[in-house]
């Protein structure tokens, strides 16, 4: 139960992503025309386009895919709903967005914020996906929920009930980032962000508290995988993987930490 | 591996392949040439499209790298290697039959993508120059690959220089980068240092 396990075919990565897509997504991201949805979905985008080139293996003159990444994708606002066909492997994932046009086919159209609802879809399908014979070695599965707060409902008690879901490899951890909001720490961007370690960095906002307290610890493996990738260069030991996200280009690297899934122990040793 | 006999080095080659789970990984490659008494190995970057290539050619390459100027024997190789990534660069790749269309240009970028950091191996290779009871070895090193000498109880002799930098910078990356190259200048032991 170590975080340790790298990805790989036979031990493929699960990432479940849950997307607020409220009516307050339609409002444009600060310092940016574009409204939130937009830059989610070509982040989401972009990420997806790595995950699958991480996947690709160029033999020869042949480009093979190997399955190393699947992905499961909530949207939600006052309701709950899966994106296309569920669980997906990276191929599907990808085709799947190219052909609705590089989209997620988000709005900010989906009325109110039932985070708790959302996050129960999450556990339904995550509870068993952590049995299923593709993820039960794997590294554990990521959630990434990613908000523009305010959530009419509290997540806390269910997301409590996924962070003890677990592969042999470890517990299910979850990733918050939080669109908009103003924290105590002081930083600039990706390039100096610290991470939160202790809840008094995230200043008094219930929202925040509440997120922060909802998100895992970072393990070690993915703390120095955020290093190496230059996401977040200077991220401390022991921050939880909460994000307040300020910039589009802090949207950007907080959206890349599902990139941050599996150990990469043996990446020196050729 | 080599050992001593008759004043003479013997060597032992070893070629992977490894193993882990379902992946086969088959980019290492140990040559020993006797008759030029050279040593290469090369370790070639799992995470670079045709690392197994670049290792061969490299082994391969490596008596001629103490023939002559070390650092131009180096630029000879290097560009041979980026000449074969650029080729990769611009060459079609097959994908499986009816894949949409869309999904064929994404992953074309993608190969092409991967293709830039084609063609990637460390390096460390030495000749050796038997004397009555020392070793002349000069060796030239790329990478995170080490040299070690050591007698036939285990003990170390000598290794690639102290405070060798063990750059991860593997040998003939982009752009020809040959910064991380080292080339001893000779180095001795033998039997009682």
């Amino acid at each position: 139960m170590n975080h340790g396990e790298k990805i790989s075919r036979a031990e493929p990565g699960l990432i479940v992503f849950i997307v607020d897509d409220s009516g307050s997504k339609a409002d444009p991201l600060p310092g940016t025309s574009d409204p939130k949805y937009q830059w989610v979905e070509r982040f989401i985008g972009v990420i997806l386009r790595e995950l699958l080139a991480k996947s690709t293996e160029l033999k020869g003159d042949t480009a093979k895919i190997k399955p190393w990444y699947y992905i499961y994708i909530i949207i939600y606002g006052s309701k709950p709903q899966v994106w296309a066909a569920g669980q997906m492997d990276i191929q599907a994932a990808v085709e799947k967005y190219a052909d609705d046009g590089n989209s997620l086919c988000l709005g900010g159209k989906s009325g109110g914020t039932d985070a708790a609802a959302a996050f129960q879809k999450a556990y339904e399908y995550l509870k068993e996906a952590v049995k299923d014979e593709h993820f039960r070695t794997s590294f554990p599965p990521m959630v990434f929920h990613l908000t523009d707060g305010m959530s009419a409902t509290d997540a806390t008690p269910i997301a409590e009930q996924i962070k003890q879901l677990s592969t042999e490899d470890g517990n299910v951890l979850i990733v918050n980032a939080y669109i908009g909001t103003e924290t105590n720490l002081n930083y600039r961007g990706p390039e100096d962000f610290p991470g939160y370690v202790d809840v008094s960095e995230v200043g008094p906002n219930e929202d925040n508290v509440r997120l922060f307290n909802m998100s895992s610890e970072a393990p070690a493996c993915i703390r120095q995988n955020l290093i190496d990738d230059g996401i977040f260069p200077n991220i401390r030991e022991r921050s939880r993987l909460f994000s307040d996200v300020r910039t589009k280009d802090m949207l950007k690297h907080v959206i890349q930490v599902v990139g941050s899934l599996g150990s990469r122990a043996e990446r020196t040793t050729r | 591996m080599a050992s001593v006999s008759n004043n003479y080095y013997e060597g032992v080659d070893a070629v992977s392949p490894m193993y882990e789970g379902e992946e086969k990984k088959d980019q290492d490659r140990a040559v020993w040439f006797p008759v030029s008494q050279t040593a290469c190995v090369c370790d070639g970057v799992t995470s670079s499209p045709c690392a197994e290539e670049a290792a061969e050619l490299v082994t391969k390459f490596s008596p001629a790298l103490f023939s002559g100027d070390v650092e131009q024997s180096m630029k000879v190789i290097s560009d041979l290697l980026v000449v074969l990534r650029t080729e990769k660069l611009h060459s079609e790749v097959n994908l499986v039959a009816n894949m949409p269309v869309k999904m064929r240009e994404i992953l074309q970028e993608t190969a092409r993508e991967k293709a830039r950091y084609s063609y990637q191996t460390t390096l460390v290779a030495a000749k050796f120059v038997l004397e009555d009871t020392m070793v002349v070895s000069s060796m030239v090193w790329c990478g995170d690959s080490v040299f070690l000498a050591f007698d036939s109880k285990g003990q170390l002799l000598a290794s690639s220089p102290a405070g060798s930098e063990r750059s991860k910078c593997a040998v003939m990356k982009t752009n020809n980068d040959l910064s991380s190259a080292k080339h001893s200048g000779n180095i001795t032991f033998g039997p009682g240092e």
